[in-house]
């Protein structure tokens, strides 16, 4: 089962990830915005940190990235088997 | 063969439907990542208050990147 820890750190990849989203169409339409491009250099650094941090301890987050024996990305719990309202 | 579909006889502007205006954005103060999560744009202007009635708290919270 899921523990605080796990998915408050689940929480803050889905918070950056949203920021990514944001910064990035932003950028699509104000490519020389100095500001808005460092929010992003910023939240991808984040991004790649919190990922990391996320994968060493739970194993893979998408399909994508590499796990250990066995294939880790079967383990639970699925995004509709947490609760993330009462976090 | 010449078919008239009408785009020669039709007034340029004041026939017109309806014209788009979108203002350019310029980003001034964002969201935490939380709270920009929780209010489905990462800035602030975006947010319509009419359409966020009961969920200002956040709103008046905001917090600038530094």
């Amino acid at each position: 089962m899921m523990d605080r820890a796990q998915i408050e750190l689940l929480m803050e990849i889905m918070e950056v990830s949203f920021v990514l989203d944001e910064t990035a169409l932003y950028l699509d339409t104000h490519p020389d915005d100095e500001r808005a491009l460092r929010l992003h250099n910023n939240a991808s650094q984040r991004y790649q940190e919190l990922k990391e941090m996320y994968q060493a301890r739970y194993g893979p987050l998408t399909n994508r990235d590499m796990s250990r024996l066995p294939w880790g990305y079967i383990d639970g719990p699925w995004p509709w088997e947490v609760d993330f309202n009462n976090f | 063969m010449d078919r008239d579909y009408g785009e020669n006889n039709r007034p340029c502007c004041p026939g017109s439907l309806a014209r788009a205006c979108v203002p350019f954005q310029t980003m001034n103060q964002v969201f935490s990542p939380r709270e920009a999560l929780k209010a489905g744009t990462l800035f602030p202007e975006l947010v319509n208050s009419k359409f966020n009635t009961g969920v200002s708290d956040w709103e008046r919270s905001w917090k600038y990147d530094g």
